[in-house]
């Protein structure tokens, strides 16, 4: 530190020359000196400043205005830059040891305001006479740099412990968001401002206000996921935070802009995202409830720029908004982590993950529609989705049942019927897609939007080949073709047609050759019957003749199971063998009976009382056994076996249905005999667990006139929705009277008979008018 | 109790008769010699077995045929009219097969190569 002495000056100032002293100021130099130091001396404040000095105003004990002749002086020593320059070089440094005697105790450990108040007592000290030393731009930014370097260099001592902006961030928590302090705190920041500490206050007041952003969205948008929250954040920050804002900032902020509402509402944003991130699977969880806030989010998260240009020393660069690659890599981590811990162990139950996989998908794609995020989170679900050995059923079960009370997957079923949004081709032609964008940037190497967003299609993939699929489709439906009680099968044709939109037409070469065999049957049933069977004999066998290659179930399970049916039925086989074997269809061909596969329905008469049942043939078989007029016949199992062929296990198990059923009664073990009693015999569905093979009571009541079906399903095909009456006339006109009588001879109208088909979803009634049920 | 039987939609399968040399060969082969697959299958350019896709029975020998498969052989020169399976000329049994443009194709081919043959030894005859 060198004081600043006459000599110095002397030395700095330039050398005296002719042009100066042809002006004649030559002899003047070393007085004019001696007058500006004199001026100057004040201004080394040996003693320590008292507050109240500034405050109140031109007091100015220890200062005077400049006289005429100091000015002079001033002008005359400072006349040119270098000498203003190299003067207040040498001005700081005496103000550098002269700070040292008094800022500690002026700038250290006392409370906020009473620091501030105290840079200002500084700061104006020195401003008094800079006025009237008349610096260029250069010089006296030199000095208010050097007096900010001052400041901070004793305010902020130690960057590891900065005690003062630990005090200043207290008090700004404490009075930033009150009305009543206002002047104070624009005061307050406005001097630490001028006093070089703007990068402090602004990352204290912008923490601040994060926090009370963050506790907002905590208390107001946690589980809030099925109303949309922006605007009111977004209102709140204007009304509730910014107000404060630009009230206290707002006489500085022209040039600094501190924190503009964009910014916080950035803030506010980025706040909203981390909290969703927090959430994302019980969001997920909760679709579609939580598409609100799935939409927000991708509000939030789409556009959210990372921090640019102003930003670069600004406020908002020491803020933790994080970039969007970021946030996005987060919700990703968040989401499979949870998935992790909470869905994919063996304790979750395969529909909830197939479940929870539809809603990832959904979800996802409404965050980020390209798709890149949802590729990433679902690859763990498929891959946990890939060892459950039940998916494949479950899948398929879903897919082909409409019954929302039973389908649990029902959307599976709901989705099949829309338009796949993405085919798969394996072509080779896609690189030549003239449509083709290049995938975003995080996306992974193999990834695919269609694959992933058509959930159908997503699940599909899971699989390396499509087969599994098709295989279960092909048995279920070989299972229900058999288990048909005509040969109707559209609503098969219907769904194979949506499966082969997904699953690729040429994957059903086996289901198709099973529905042509169905087909054939019936052409082959209604020529046996109506050229060859005698008007008035009492066949009632109608098989469904099967090409045996090509049916899936036919050499496992029940299929194999041999024994005898009722020897009428017997009978009938092999006369209709012998029909078959003379018409075109059966040429050089012969039948071979499957016993133990179709359906058989059935007529009990119990004392006086008809019950109807629709019974397996090995059940048809057991119960013919105890045909018998009047006189009730008891059977052993051993007689059962023998007469039936059946082992004592295919017996039993086909007994046991009609004991449940009240029928049969055990009188002792294994000899059966019929109950007597018509009382508690159960023709209803609701004791068997195969109750698909049972008939309602109503499904019976129907029975005769379900024979109309096939004319009425051909009517609407043919000529749309119809009225009853229109209905009943063209009934009239197509079948002999005789024949329509005893359809109807039950006293059963056709409007019981429409509407039970409403109830059983094969008609609609709008408006009046009977259409097909979609 | 008395039980009456409604209805009954049974299950059955059909199968094709194969000639067996008139029931006296023991062991029938149930693969058509040429495409490898069962009878009751399709030969390898149909979809559906049966009607589509019918056989042929051999009159000559004990080989039954896809109708399509056997065509496509007779259809070959080289083939000479015989049975790819014994080397016997081939003739197929008219009367187990329905009348259709693929059966008489089969005549024809069948009569072709018997032309063939005729000229052919008369040429060596001379
Ligand atoms: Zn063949
Ligand atoms: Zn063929
Ligand atoms: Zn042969």
């Amino acid at each position: 530190m060198i004081p600043l002495s006459n000599e110095i000056i002397k030395s700095i100032l330039p050398t005296p020359t002719l042009s100066n002293h042809a002006y004649g100021q030559y002899s003047d130099i070393e007085n004019d000196l001696q007058l500006l130091l004199n001026w100057l001396d004040p201004c080394f404040p040996i003693e320590l400043p008292r507050q109240e000095q500034p405050q109140q105003g031109n007091n100015g004990g220890a200062f005077e205005i400049p006289t005429p002749r100091v000015k002079s002086a001033i002008r005359s020593c400072l006349k040119d830059e270098p000498s203003q320059f190299d003067f207040v070089k040498l001005y700081c440094n005496s103000m550098t040891s002269n700070f040292a005697l008094y800022a500690p105790q002026m700038l250290q450990n006392l409370p906020v305001m009473e620091t501030v108040n105290n840079i200002y007592t500084i700061q104006e000290y020195y401003s008094r006479y800079l006025r009237y030393l008349n610096l260029n731009s250069l010089a006296s930014s030199l000095f208010s740099r050097h007096l900010k370097s001052l400041f901070y260099k004793y305010l902020i001592p130690d960057e590891n412990s900065p005690a003062f902006l630990r005090s200043l961030t207290e008090y700004f928590n404490e009075n930033l968001f009150s009305m009543d302090k206002n002047t104070e705190l624009s005061k307050c920041i406005s001097i630490l401002q001028e006093s070089g500490l703007e990068l402090e206050v602004s990352s204290s007041i912008v923490s601040i206000s994060i926090e009370r952003v963050k506790s907002y969205i905590l208390r107001t948008c946690s589980n809030i996921w099925d109303k949309p929250v922006l605007q009111h954040i977004n209102q709140w920050m204007q009304v509730e935070l910014y107000k404060y804002f630009s009230i206290i900032i707002k006489p500085f902020s022209s040039t600094t802009a501190l924190l503009h509402l964009d910014d916080l509402i950035r803030i506010a944003h980025n706040e909203l995202v981390s909290l969703r991130i927090s959430e994302i699977f019980d969001i997920v969880l909760n679709f579609p409830t939580s598409k609100v806030a799935l939409k927000e989010l991708y509000q939030c998260i789409s556009f959210l720029s990372p921090i640019s240009g102003s930003g670069v020393n600004g406020p908002i660069s020491n803020t933790p908004i994080t970039s969007q690659t970021h946030q996005r890599q987060k919700l990703v981590n968040k989401f499979i982590e949870k998935c992790h811990a909470k869905l994919l162990h063996s304790g979750a139950d395969t529909i909830d993950i197939i479940t929870c996989y539809s809603s990832t998908i959904k979800s996802f794609l409404i965050i980020d529609p390209k798709g890149v995020l949802l590729d990433k989170v679902v690859r763990p679900i498929r891959r946990y989705l890939k060892t459950r050995s039940d998916i494949i059923p479950k899948v398929v079960y879903g897919l082909l049942n409409d019954d929302i009370s039973s389908n649990k997957l029902i959307e599976l079923a709901q989705e099949l019927k829309k338009k796949p949004t993405f085919i798969n081709n394996n072509n080779a032609g896609e690189d030549l897609d003239i449509n083709w964008v290049p995938d975003p940037i995080d996306a992974l190497p193999d990834f695919k939007k269609g694959k992933v967003s058509d959930i159908i299609e997503s699940i599909i993939s899971i699989f390396d080949s499509k087969s599994v699929f098709v295989n279960e489709f092909t048995r279920l439906f070989g299972e229900e073709l058999l288990s048909l009680s005509n040969y109707y099968f559209d609503e098969i044709v219907q769904k194979s047609e949506l499966l082969k939109v997904r699953f690729g037409e040429n994957e059903f070469t086996t289901l198709d050759i099973m529905l042509s065999d169905i087909t054939k049957s019936k052409t082959i049933n209604e020529t046996v019957y109506q050229t060859k069977v005698p008007p008035n004999s009492h066949l009632v066998y109608h098989p469904k003749i099967l090409s045996h290659m090509y049916w899936p179930m036919l050499d496992k399970g029940v299929s194999t199971e041999e024994f005898n049916l009722p020897t009428s039925i017997q009978e009938q086989f092999t006369s209709y063998s012998e029909l078959y074997a003379d018409i075109p269809f059966g040429h050089g061909r012969y039948l071979k009976m499957v016993p133990s596969l179709g359906l058989a329905k059935l007529e009990l008469e119990i004392q006086n009382e008809t019950f109807y049942f629709e019974v397996c043939p090995g059940e048809a078989a057991i119960i013919d056994l105890f045909n018998g007029d009047g006189n009730d016949i008891q059977l052993t199992l051993d007689d059962i076996c023998s007469k039936t062929g059946m082992t004592v296990y295919l017996a039993t198990k086909y007994i046991q249905p009609w004991v449940k059923r009240n029928v049969l009664l055990e009188i002792e073990t294994n000899s059966y005999k019929p109950n007597t009693s018509n009382h508690e015999i159960k023709s209803n569905s609701n004791f068997s667990e195969d109750s698909k093979n049972m008939m309602s009571s109503e499904h019976h009541k129907f029975a005769r006139m379900d024979k109309l079906w096939p004319l009425i399903l051909g009517m609407l095909t043919n000529l749309g929705p119809l009225s009853i009456t229109k209905i009943q006339s063209f009934l009239n006109i197509t079948i002999p009277k005789d024949q329509l009588e005893s359809i109807s001879s039950s006293n059963l109208t056709l409007k019981e008979y429409l509407d039970w088909c409403e109830k059983e979803k094969k008609l609609q009634l709008q408006q009046g008018l009977y259409r097909l049920w979609k | 109790m008395k039980v009456n039987i409604v209805d009954w939609h049974g299950v059955a399968t059909w199968h094709w008769k194969l000639a067996s040399n008139d029931g006296k060969a023991g062991y029938v082969d149930e693969l058509c010699g040429i495409c490898r697959v069962p009878f009751d299958g399709t030969c390898p350019n149909c979809k559906f077995p049966g009607d589509d896709c019918p056989l042929v029975l051999g009159r000559g020998c004990i080989h039954n045929f896809h109708v399509h498969c056997i065509l496509k052989w007779l259809e070959q020169e080289a083939s000479k009219g015989l049975c790819p399976m014994c080397r016997q000329v081939f003739v197929h049994d008219p009367e187990d097969n329905p009348h259709s443009e693929e059966f008489e194709y089969l005549q024809q081919l069948e009569d072709g190569h018997r032309l063939l043959r005729e000229k052919g030894e008369t040429t060596y005859e001379e």
